[in-house]
């Protein structure tokens, strides 16, 4: 059963001996060419599959990765929903975002698509998901375009909150949030955000 | 009710005339573009020198005199200051002395309204792709705005490009060339980065730029590898675009929808998503002054109040503030 079908990947529901799991395939894009095409697909699973098995091995709450083939990720299934979609307060979540980023910056691991769209919520618990656009890397500026993301999808009390226990879990959160305030003095990020959609 | 709009917020001075849905001219002077790239003050004495050629040309291909136009719009940015004054200023003196309507335009919302409104699109999405620019987006929840979705971080498509065919030595330094030298290449691995709906491109000129320098490495394999790239990359971000959106118009517009390669990638995700891909002729998608006649006409039909004293530049002026008529 097919469901998702987002604009890289689609993700299905299987089981494996009585396991709930999904397979997440990326879709071949026919508007590139195909050596980049399968360029792209390949070296996404495979760093996808890789920040799984390292987030985890962190500690780092996130699905458990079951099997990787060349386009396909097969992981745990997270019987929960998206913390895009969950109405009403979300303050506590946000926080619980915060530390989860700080713990993923501190072990070197950028996630490049960090917003509520791709963090999952089960049993009050925050999961990490979509890392086809990390990077495993010391960058300081890779790691504010992270927190970037982040500040324009939620609100700004939102944000307060999420920011004040990154700093609490983020070692390098000093450089990191310099980082940031230069990046957004660039001028392109002011008054932007994404509230409005 | 004919309407005039002047553009020159960089090198290219442009004079166009609209009448309801009727394009009369589209006149467009282009400021010799050298490997030294552009000095302001040149450029803007370029356009003043121009300006009263142009108004004359545009009146005559449509038959027209002065005393026939019922409103004036002018590019009031973002923009070169210097270039922009002289357009600002030719617009005032024009208003003053005819005593009609002056509206100030925002660059970016007139080349986007002129492929919403020759594609008669209602919500479309965009992306807009110009030398200094290159953003996804589509109107606000109100519809009295657009909105960024996602950018570049770095430089614009068109720079990128530019720079490039600077550096590979091409006799015109601008895009068209690179999708000359493109021609028959093959492709090699570049670095390739998306974030989310947002992108850079300064580490792919940069890693482009160094293989230049290498004389095994075929020039056009390397000119094709970038554009396969960076199309690839502007179009991965407006698919997510598009799915976080939902939109069922798809439009492409700036200097860069001049590139057929492009916009025959932007076609198949449309093709794929079942939803309108839309474009315009190449003179509108180029700086030109259609699109500010466009954009003043819908103005003047909306009953905007015009403001002389309030017509000044805005090197810096964002599209999403600037308001948007239907
Ligand atoms: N482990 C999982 N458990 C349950 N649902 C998931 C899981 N991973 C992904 N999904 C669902 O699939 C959607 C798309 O997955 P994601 O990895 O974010 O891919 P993309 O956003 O690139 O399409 C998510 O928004 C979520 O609804
Ligand atoms: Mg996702």
């Amino acid at each position: 059963m097919r469901i998702s079908n987002g604009a890289e990947a689609n993700v299905y529901r299987s089981n494996i001996l009585g396991i709930d799991c999904i397979v997440k395939v990326r879709q071949k894009k026919l508007y590139r060419i195909q050596f980049l095409d399968d360029q792209i697909r390949e070296q996404r699973t495979k760093i996808e599959a890789r920040i799984l098995a390292l987030s985890h091995s962190y500690g780092i709450n996130v699905p458990p990765l079951l099997l990787v083939s060349k386009y396909g990720i097969t992981m745990g299934f997270i019987n929960g929903k998206l913390l895009s979609e969950i109405d009403g307060n979300t303050n506590v979540y946000l926080k619980d975002a915060g530390i989860l980023l700080g713990m993923l910056h501190n072990n070197n691991i950028a996630h490049g698509d960090f917003t509520p769209a791709n963090i999952m919520v089960f049993n009050k618990e925050l999961f990490i998901i979509d890392f086809g656009l990390s990077e495993i890397i010391d960058s300081v500026e890779q790691k504010a375009l992270d927190i970037l993301l982040m500040k324009r999808s939620i609100s700004q009390k939102g944000f307060g909150i999420f920011i004040s226990s990154y700093k609490k879990s983020s070692k390098a959160h000093k450089l990191i949030i310099k980082k940031l305030n230069e990046l957004e003095m660039r001028g392109r990020y002011q008054q932007r955000s994404l509230q409005n959609i | 009710m004919a309407v005039l709009g002047i553009e020159s917020s960089a090198h290219t001075l442009g004079i166009g005339i609209i009448d309801g849905d009727r394009f009369l001219s589209n006149k467009r002077i282009m400021f010799p573009i050298t490997n030294n790239g552009i000095i302001p003050s040149e450029l803007a004495e370029f356009h003043s020198k121009n300006a009263a050629n142009a108004l004359k040309s545009a009146l005559d291909e449509s038959s027209l005199s002065m005393r026939d136009i019922s409103a004036i719009g002018y590019t009031k940015g973002p923009g070169l200051g210097p270039a922009l004054n002289v357009g600002a200023i030719s617009a005032k003196a024009l208003a003053l002395r005819y005593k009609i309507p002056i509206y100030s335009i925002n660059h970016a919302l007139a080349h986007l309204e002129i492929v919403r409104h020759i594609n008669n699109f209602d919500d479309p999405l965009f992306l807009y792709v110009s030398g200094g620019n290159s953003q996804i987006l589509g109107f606000n929840e109100k519809k009295d705005k657009y909105h960024i979705y996602g950018e570049t971080f770095d430089i614009g498509i068109g720079n990128m490009l530019d720079n490039f065919a600077r550096a590979a030595k091409l006799i015109h330094a601008w895009g068209s060339s690179v999708a000359t030298l493109a021609e028959n290449g093959s492709y090699i691995q570049m670095p390739y980065t998306v974030k989310g709906m947002d992108f850079t491109f300064t580490g792919l000129l940069t890693h482009a730029v160094k293989m230049l320098d290498n004389p095994t490495i075929n020039k056009s394999d390397i000119a094709y590898s970038l554009q396969e790239t960076a199309f690839s990359m502007l179009c991965e971000a407006t698919e997510r675009a598009l799915m976080l959106t939902k939109k069922k118009e798809l439009g492409i517009c700036g200097g860069v929808a001049q590139s057929v390669r492009l916009k025959a990638m932007l076609k198949c995700i449309a093709d794929e998503h079942k939803i309108k891909f839309g474009f315009v002729e190449n003179q509108f998608n180029a700086d030109n002054g259609a699109m500010i006649a466009l954009v003043a006409q819908k103005m003047l039909s909306n009953g905007v109040i015009s403001n002389i004293n309030d017509c000044n530049i805005n090197q810096r002026f964002r599209i999403d503030t600037a308001r948007v008529y239907k």
